[in-house]
């Protein structure tokens, strides 16, 4: 099933990388996001101390409870997010919104990361849609399943349009 | 172009296809799933309204496209809104929303790319899909350099980029976000929406109010019905597993979330759809809008949705034009077909289309009345002559006289020979042969 | 031996008369007897794609007062050579005819396309006709769509011994259409021309098909523009008569 997943993903233009553990996981988020100088994390990444890993490294972390997010989201170049869950196939993975976790970290910013526990995988859409309908719905629900992209120029693929030209995702075991 | 373009594509669907034929299953679930929300269409659409107010959505009920505009304009102008930006949705299109709300002083931006560049053309969009499929990419730069007013390179990343920080700039200026919408879950209260751009993540996430223009049809029971109609909608539409955005919205922003619009309105479009129910058309109302059958339609790839003149086209547009307008618009669409069924093959939710083409020819009210009632008079004599051995003879023995010289043939004749009737028929041979 | 009525259809018994002979030679050939209902006129095809069904109708009752009455203990299949016609009856005729829907419903189990008698029915792809030659099909929409037949023409050509080149897109319209050929004549030229542009392709020295109309208006088209290297089109009736051994 994380073979589907991940070659699903990969196929849409995903970087994947994991399963790996929590200690990889930050470190290869980290590494990943260093390169940048303004992040937003949301508060539901499943990697303790995250924030201040990256801080450590000299990048400036945004979360949804400084009182600048709203003004400042649009200067980040990376966003970090958890799942709420994710399907192997079609292979996608699942963000809630919520307090902590708003809709545009993974819209706004032009690099999406994304941490996904191999334990909320699940096999196929349609099994996982009548979990969701049974449980209580977030006021948004958002599925992807890799970069913003458009066919409206000439019917060929190019990424990036207005959401994140590059969607990564850390399988976390 | 349009040929290049749908070739392109037709790779991806043939590819698609096959993967799909892993659940030859699925149409049929999905088209009884439709079914089962058209056997009770008032019912679901009272439950959604239920489920949809508990959460705190405003429902308007229109049943005329004036009535929706109508709606979303005072919405509009009481909230002293300035710029209102566009989805991609057919429903919106139907009712003529952006220059409703043109007309009333809004600015309304399309933020589809392919839809913007058609609004920038000052066109129609082509495609029900991809609405700018009938452009060459130096014809898109052209479109977009002079709204940009500098000079752009006939290169698709750097015109995406240009377009991408031009509406980026309309996202965060804008007072409202419209959308159509995909599915519409009658049990929890939920609007499916899908993209691929991300645009319609935008325009239900930056501005204060969301207004979702949905066509009464769009109701599904149940939201795990989605997990069946959403692969089966983007494998058929672009040749995706899943599209890459799929939104699913239970109402607007709650306590403590710092994005999401204040409000969220949705406008429920009749336009005449109701009076469908009980007809030989109701099961048009299954119709999820994937285009599937646009792209199989010989007559569709020769001459591209412009040439219809009207918001929907292709074989869909054929049936749903003529039915949404009462006849008045449209008429002459159903002869626009060589009936060769491969739609009604292609319909992910088993809409006989080609069969309700054949039927529109005589049931839309002919606005040339005059040459109706030459055509039933002219088929009246045929039937009744051919309707006996005897007139068949008489009439064929006729043709034969004239070798075939009859009026009305030119059109015919101008691109292709014309067989003349034989000197003696089959059955003349036949008779002889077993005297 | 299973007894045949034949269901000609006005466009062959009129303009085709050949083909309506070789479609008799072919059943012959197959191990059928072959006999022909002389009050049979038209099923009423063309009247209903122009839009006026009650006309189609009156030559749809025809069509079952005359067929309908061949006693089924002594008939066994009402066969045509052609897949719309048959689709007419098949396809259109129990909703066109619903008063008499049980009757209508009897005759569509009992009308077959040629092809489709042949193959799925009598369960004979070699007729004993001998064909030396490259072959290409067009699958006529009617047949493909409303009847599911695809295979049984190719089985047969193969059967005969001709060799069997597959065109590009062998499944999409030719762009005849009936009304629409008139109404439309300039998409239902370039469709032509795409599909002899495909057929052409195979470098094949046929072009066959089931239905009379897509040929008529395919060689139509071809004749007016000069044949090229465009294969030349023919009913599978046609072809198959000219591969068995003279009558005697």
């Amino acid at each position: 099933m994380i073979d589907v997943f991940v070659a699903g993903l990969r196929a849409n233009s995903c970087t994947v990388s994991g399963p790996m553990n929590t200690d990889e996981a930050r470190a290869t988020v980290v590494e990943r996001a260093s390169a940048h100088l303004l992040v937003a994390c949301n508060d539901d990444v499943p990697l303790p101390a995250l924030v201040d890993g990256l801080r450590q490294r000299g990048v400036e972390v945004l979360t949804p409870g400084d009182p600048a997010w709203a003004e400042r989201l649009a200067d980040a170049e990376v966003g970090i997010t958890g799942a709420r869950l994710a399907v192997a196939q079609p292979s996608a993975i699942a963000l809630a919104a919520a307090p902590g976790a708003p809709r545009s970290t993974s819209l706004v910013p032009s690099v999406h990361i994304c941490v996904v526990r191999v334990d909320d995988l699940l096999p196929t859409l349609a099994d996982a849609m009548i979990g969701v309908a049974a449980g209580e719905m977030p006021s948004a629900l958002t599925w992807i399943g890799g970069p913003s992209r458009t066919g409206d120029l000439e019917m060929i693929t190019t990424l990036g349009v207005h959401g994140p030209r590059a969607v990564e995702i850390v399988l976390l075991d | 172009m349009l040929q290049r373009a749908l070739h392109n594509l037709d790779r991806r669907l043939r590819t698609a296809g096959e993967s799909a034929a892993a659940h030859p299953d699925w149409k049929d679930r999905a088209a009884a799933i439709r079914r089962e929300t058209l056997l009770d269409l008032d019912g679901w659409l009272d439950r959604l309204e239920h489920s949809l107010v508990a959460r705190g959505v405003h429902v308007h009920r229109a049943s005329t496209p004036a009535d929706a505009r109508r709606v979303v304009v005072e919405l509009a102008q009481a909230r002293g809104a300035r710029t209102v930006v566009k989805s991609k949705s057919m429903a919106t299109e139907e009712i003529d929303l952006g220059n409703a709300l043109e007309d009333a002083g809004l600015t309304s931006v399309e933020t589809d790319l392919g839809e913007y560049i058609v609004q920038l053309a000052g066109e129609r969009p082509s495609h029900m899909i991809t609405p700018a499929i009938h452009k060459t990419l130096p014809q898109i730069r052209d479109v977009l350099a002079k709204e940009a007013g500098t000079d752009l390179a006939v290169d698709r990343e750097a015109l995406t980029a240009w377009a991408r920080d031009r509406l980026r700039g309309e996202f965060l200026r804008a007072d409202i976000g419209i959308t159509g919408v995909n599915f519409a879950a009658a049990d929890t209260g939920t609007l499916v929406l899908v993209t691929n751009e991300g645009n319609g993540r935008f325009c239900t996430t930056l501005p204060r109010v969301h207004i979702a223009v949905m066509p009464v049809e769009k109701v599904i029971p149940r939201l795990a019905d989605a997990g069946i109609l959403l692969p089966l909608l983007t494998t058929h539409a672009t040749g995706q597993a899943l599209s890459n955005y799929v939104t699913m919205i239970s109402g607007p922003r709650r306590a403590g979330e710092v994005d999401g619009p204040d409000e969220l309105h949705v406008v429920f479009l009749d336009n005449r759809r109701r009076t469908l129910l009980g007809t030989r058309y109701e099961e048009m109302l299954a119709c999820i809008r994937c285009g599937a059958c646009l792209n199989v339609c010989p007559v569709y790839r020769n001459v591209s949705g412009h040439a219809y003149d009207s918001v929907y086209s292709g074989p869909m547009g054929k049936v749903l034009t003529p039915l949404l307008s009462g006849g008045t618009e449209g008429a002459d669409l159903p002869y626009g077909s060589t009936l060769c069924h491969a739609c009604s093959d292609a319909c992910p939710v088993k809409i006989p289309l080609g069969d309700m083409i054949l039927a529109l020819r005589a049931d839309v009210p002919d606005p040339h009345s005059g040459a109706r009632r030459r055509r039933r008079i002219f088929w009246t004599v045929w039937a009744r002559a051919w309707s006996t051995p005897s007139g068949y003879r008489l009439t064929t023995a006729l043709g034969r006289v004239s070798r075939g010289r009859v009026p009305g043939l030119q059109a015919w004749t101008s691109t292709r020979e014309l067989p003349r009737p034989a000197r003696e028929s089959f059955r003349d041979r036949w008779a002889k042969e077993h005297a | 031996m299973p007894k045949v009525a034949l269901f000609v259809t006005c466009v062959a018994d009129q303009v085709f008369p050949d083909t309506a002979a070789a479609t008799v030679r072919v059943l012959e050939a197959a191990g059928a007897e072959v006999v022909f209902p002389a009050a049979q006129t038209c099923c009423g095809q063309p009247a209903i794609t122009a839009g006026e069904p009650a006309a189609a109708a009156r030559l749809a009752h025809h069509h079952l007062d005359v067929f309908g009455a061949l006693d089924a203990g002594e008939i066994d299949a009402i066969v045509a050579p052609s897949g719309s016609c048959t689709a007419m009856v098949c396809h259109h005729y129990p909703a066109l005819l619903a008063e008499r829907r049980t009757e209508a419903e009897a005759l569509a189990a009992r009308t077959f396309e040629l092809t489709q008698y042949l193959v799925d029915v009598l369960g004979v792809v070699d007729i004993g006709a001998r064909l030396d030659t490259t072959v290409t099909v067009h699958d006529a929409c009617h047949g493909l769509r409303n009847l599911g037949l695809g295979h049984e023409t190719r089985r047969l050509v193969e059967g005969a011994g001709a060799t069997l080149v597959e065109m590009t897109e062998p499944d999409t319209c030719c762009g005849f259409g009936g009304v629409f050929s008139f109404g439309f004549p300039e998409v239902s030229t370039r469709l032509a021309d795409s599909k002899l542009g495909h057929a052409a392709g195979t470098s094949a020295r046929y072009l066959v098909s089931g239905d009379l109309a897509c040929l008529m208006h395919l060689d139509g088209r071809r004749r007016k523009v000069g044949p090229g290297t465009v294969p030349q089109p023919i009913h599978i009736a046609d072809l198959l008569a000219s591969g068995l051994p003279p009558k005697r």
